[in-house]
């Protein structure tokens, strides 16, 4: 099957890629592109493990096709951090512990960060919705929401 | 014993040293990992729950261009059945063998029957659909009644009952009985004031880790395996691998990636040998990634189980006896963890007066696997409800009916040791004492306590540390990091050595780069491993001092270790400065490298008690429940870094919170599981859940250089029942068939 | 004199009762005894038991000494998650 040209703007890059019509965004990161950071959970949409911004929209690069990915503007979890300087968000689950196992980490900061894009001072209820689509079967939730909110507060000062 | 003032780092809560790779996304996990010219393996899985396999024809796949080897159960060496398997796990390895490729019959529904390796993984799914097999349909069993009725269809042919009175006469479903028990419980139920007897029952459930299984093998033209996986136990998978595909322990290497989660489901093999096998046909790395739906279908689920509490007490709230009579079910093979509940069920309590029987019941299910504290949640989901039963009754507080009966130091456990030192009575007076139990409850609220109880383990455990040119060192250890754990071996590393923790690396090794280390299971890592780190730190400066002794010239009793630098023994007027690693690694480098060694066999693992309370809000009209709160109280001995203790403590919460409210396997008239994915298996999720408080109890575990008590397992035992006696007093409506999903609330809250 | 706890596989095995007493300076005569009395002993324990020692589960009992007021439980093999 003919594979099909797509040129896009992965974390701040001109990317082009080929791929197949059937292959899921996540499956050109991780295995065309090697941006192994992005995991699959389920494939389904469910677990969030995959989470991308598209053109800074949360989305599950499980459920969309690459090649919808032409002309816009994708950042993985690899493209979080400026340079040698962590986000925020990355070390405020560092200092809070706020993974264990650490598989679901870059999808919950991927999703946090576009929540506190939208919102810089999001209530506990707001992250703990925001955050329903992304699953961690380690922590009880309890330190990922406490890092969020430090972190939130540490972007507003 | 240390006091814990005179720790430096013991007790801190530094940044793990892995954590900068997994907030970034560098952290290699299972699925991460790729080599040239790999092909994609994926696997056939029976479509029925019960069938006899008349013929596995893989010619149609073989013939497709790009597909490089197809393997059935054939395929595979015949493994001799030598019982019990190495390490910690129970079963057999020829059952382990045939769970992992079906020979003869499947036995449920997503047993793998074949597998094949393709250049691609439309290939390889083209493969599969080419794969002809002839099956034999037959009826599954699949509960407890139907697998012990008179006329059941037998799932193993020849399985003959084990443990019972009379030698079994003919084959069943029922793989084994156990009894247990002390004293005279016909005696103790007829001197009691009150006795009461109920039956609770707790469904099948999914350790649900967020990571598949994934592995990816190579096997060379001489025969030497190299295997990455993810994986709690590295070592395992290279004794299992080996004995599934005939090969010899030392031709084959295990590499562990970072672990996604695994809570017991990854400390067996599914696709590991599968993927050997493969990759000795095709001549080519062969990478294997699950599923979710493959997942729940075919690995490791908790045992479902029904247990039946008998207890005798008098109105003071004396307990004069307790009985549980259990059935768990094991899955399609036996070894479910009905050991582990007949000796949990009571262990909480001081009752002279005991009985426990168990019993081990096949069903068409996916083999059990272990499930953080195996068997524990569903034995003490029964007995702490029937606990919560009988304070209602005679109208006792509940902590103080527990305070009344609770096991001590020095009472006899009702599985036969002496408790040592133990820190439950410790964990009910914080219990009461804290200001959650205080609070007040508005109409249609309730709340509910608790106890949960592990055993933990130790065993076998390496570790080596490495003093590097600059003073830096490197601790090498064997057990994958699957909760901060590397975050623990170097505070106690620096604790020993006096250094900074930051200039501390941990590194998880190989099988063939670290000595041979148990499972990463037990609750066993930080007490075990640990204990092997700072065995090899006390082993280096042991080497740091002889070598600065005679340097100085001196006897090495003259040289002491402090804040880590070798100094001069006070008092014995030696006229020298202080050395630090660095300097004696820079002057007796011609004395080679410095490095610490351990590996030992660790005893005493102290067993840990918790307490947990639990407020929830029951909605009448829908029959959902909301947890409003939740405290987590726990003996661990001494943390080694609190946040991560606490941790474990709030994460087992919420996976028992989830057993207790939502998660459930749901299967269809033929023994499909209806539910085989994220949104319908309903796991918590962040907008489910409170703050998780915690209480860290320390009763130090003398056997430990810091008091140690593993502290992974015990926090899934007491949500169960905790959140189902929060329930009950909040509608008076007793609840014991989990899960407490809204339609079940409903539909009790109706009956009532 | 040592107490033993035996769990229902050794009872059957050896003929005796839960709770019992044997006389051994050390693991190994204790295991020895039973041996004598009841061959196969050791070979079941080694299979399907774990092994506590005043209190403590003790992988490697075989070199232990035990005391006169010792405690040796053979529990059923423990596994774990």
């Amino acid at each position: 099957m003919a594979k099909t040209h797509v040129s896009t703007r992965i974390n701040g890059q001109d990317a082009e890629f080929l791929c197949s019509p059937e292959q899921s965004l996540l499956e050109v990161l991780r295995d065309t592109l090697q941006l192994t950071g992005t995991k699959e959970g389920c494939s389904t949409g469910d677990c969030g493990a995959c989470s991308v911004l598209v053109d800074g929209t949360l989305v599950c690069s499980c459920l969309m096709f690459a090649a919808e990915a032409e002309g816009h503007e994708v950042t993985t979890i690899e493209g979080i951090a400026s340079g040698s300087d962590l986000h925020p968000l990355q070390q405020k689950f560092l200092d809070h512990a706020a993974l264990q196992c650490g598989v679901c980490t870059p999808g919950f900061i991927v999703a946090s960060k576009a929540l506190l894009d939208e919102d810089p001072d999001p209530s506990e209820e707001s992250i703990r919705y925001w955050l329903a689509g992304n699953l961690c079967r380690c922590t009880g939730y309890d330190k990922v929401v406490r890092a969020v909110q430090d972190a939130a507060a540490e972007l507003r000062s | 014993m240390t006091d814990a003032a005179e720790f430096k780092y013991v007790g801190t809560r530094p940044v793990r040293p892995d954590g900068v790779d997994k907030v970034t996304g560098r952290a290699a996990f299972g699925a991460d990992f790729t080599l040239p010219g790999m092909l994609h393996g994926l696997v056939l899985r029976s479509p029925h729950a019960h069938a006899r396999i008349k013929s596995v024809d893989l010619s149609g796949a073989l013939e497709i261009e790009g597909v490089f080897a197809a393997v059935s159960g054939a395929d595979f060496p015949e493994v001799e059945d030598t019982g019990e398997m190495g390490g910690e796990g129970g079963g057999s390895i020829k059952d382990l063998s045939d769970n992992c490729m079906a020979r003869g019959k499947a036995l449920y529904h997503g047993h793998a029957v074949a597998a094949v390796a393709a250049n691609s993984l439309a290939k390889a799914r083209a493969a599969l659909a080419a794969i002809k097999v002839d099956y034999e349909v037959l009826a599954p069993v699949m509960d407890l009644d139907a697998a012990m009725a008179e006329d059941a269809p037998l799932i193993n042919e020849e399985l003959m009952t084990q443990g019972l009175a009379e030698p079994a006469t003919k084959p069943s479903n029922i793989a084994s009985r156990m009894v247990m028990g002390r004293g005279d419980v016909a005696k103790g139920f007829e001197g009691a004031d009150i006795v009461l007897e109920e039956t609770y029952y707790t469904p099948t459930v999914h350790q649900g880790y967020i990571e598949p299984h994934a592995c990816l093998a190579t096997v060379n033209e001489g025969g030497q395996a190299t295997i990455w996986c993810c994986t709690q136990g590295p070592f395992e998978v290279r004794s299992y691998s080996a004995a599934v595909c005939g090969m010899s322990i030392g031709s084959i290497r295990v590499i562990p990636s970072e672990i996604g989660g695994g809570f017991g489901g990854k400390t067996t093999v599914y696709l590991e040998p599968v993927a050997i096998m493969l990759s000795q046909k095709a001549g080519r790395p062969v990478k294997m990634i699950m599923s979710r739906e493959e997942v729940f279908r075919a690995t490791g689920p908790a045992s479902a189980a029904r247990s039946t509490i008998k207890i005798g007490a008098m109105r003071d709230g004396t307990i004069t006896a307790m009985s549980a009579r259990m059935h768990y079910e094991a899955g399609a093979y036996p070894g479910g963890p009905v050991p582990m509940g007949c000796m949990s069920v009571f262990a909480a309590y001081n009752v002279p007066n005991l009985a426990m029987e168990g019993f081990d019941v096949l069903v068409n299910k996916p083999k059990v696997a272990a499930y953080r504290a195996p068997g524990a949640p569903q034995a003490m989901f029964a007995s702490e409800s029937m606990i919560d039963e009988l304070a209602k009754a005679l109208d006792i507080d509940p902590i103080d009916l527990r305070l009344k009966n609770a096991a001590n130091e020095g009472d006899s456990a009702p599985y036969g040791p002496t408790w040592d030192a133990i820190g439950l009575k410790a964990c009910l007076e914080a219990a009461k004492a804290h200001p959650n139990y205080r609070l007040a409850l508005n109409e249609g609220q309730g709340r509910g306590l608790a106890v949960g109880f592990w055993f933990n383990i130790g065993f076998q455990s390496s570790a080596e540390v490495h003093v590097n040119e600059d003073g830096t060192v490197t601790v090498i250890e064997g057990n994958p990091d699957i909760g901060g754990s590397r975050a623990s071996m170097a505070i106690m590393a620096a604790e020993e050595l006096g250094i900074p923790y930051e200039n501390i690396r941990v590194q998880i090794a190989d099988t063939e780069n670290a000595g041979y280390t148990m499972v990463t299971g037990g609750s066993r890592t930080t007490f075990a491993t640990g204990m092997a780190v700072v065995e090899a730190a006390r082993d280096v400066i042991g080497q740091a001092k002889a070598r600065v002794a005679k340097l100085w010239q001196v006897d090495a009793e003259m040289v002491e270790w402090s804040d880590g630098h070798a100094v001069p023994k006070p008092g014995m007027n030696v006229d020298q400065k202080p050395m630090s690693f660095a300097e004696i690694a820079a002057k007796t480098a011609p004395s080679g490298p410095l490095l610490g060694k351990a590996s030992l066999n660790a005893r005493g693992a102290g067993p840990g008690f918790s307490v947990n309370v639990c407020d929830v809000e029951v909605d009448r009209r829908t029959g959902k429940v909301d947890v409003l709160r939740f405290t987590a109280i726990q003996d661990a001995g001494r943390a080694i870094h609190p946040s991560y203790v606490e941790g474990q403590l709030q994460g087992g919460a919420v996976q028992g919170i989830g057993w207790a409210l939502n998660e459930e396997y749901v299967y269809d008239a033929d023994g499909v599981q209806q539910n085989a994915g994220f949104l319908d298996y309903r796991v918590p999720v962040a907008s489910d859940m409170p703050m998780i408080d915690t209480v860290i109890i320390e009763v130090p575990n003398d056997a430990h250089p810091y008091g140690v008590r593993g502290v992974g397992e015990t926090p899934i035992v007491a949500p169960l029942a905790a959140t189902a006696n929060a329930v009950a007093n909040a509608t008076d409506v007793r609840i014991r068939d989990l899960p407490m999903s809204p339609p079940n609330v409903l539909a009790a809250l109706d009956a009532d | 004199m040592v107490r033993v706890v035996l769990p229902d596989f050794l009872q059957a095995h050896t003929g005796k009762g839960r709770d019992i007493e044997v006389n051994a300076g050390s693991y190994a005569e204790l295991i020895a005894s039973f041996e004598r009395e009841a061959p196969g002993f050791e070979a079941l324990v080694s299979k399907k038991a774990t092994t506590v020692i005043d209190g403590e589960i003790v992988p490697d009992p075989m070199f232990d000494d035990l005391r006169e007021d010792s405690e040796v439980c053979f529990l059923p093999k423990l596994s774990a998650g």
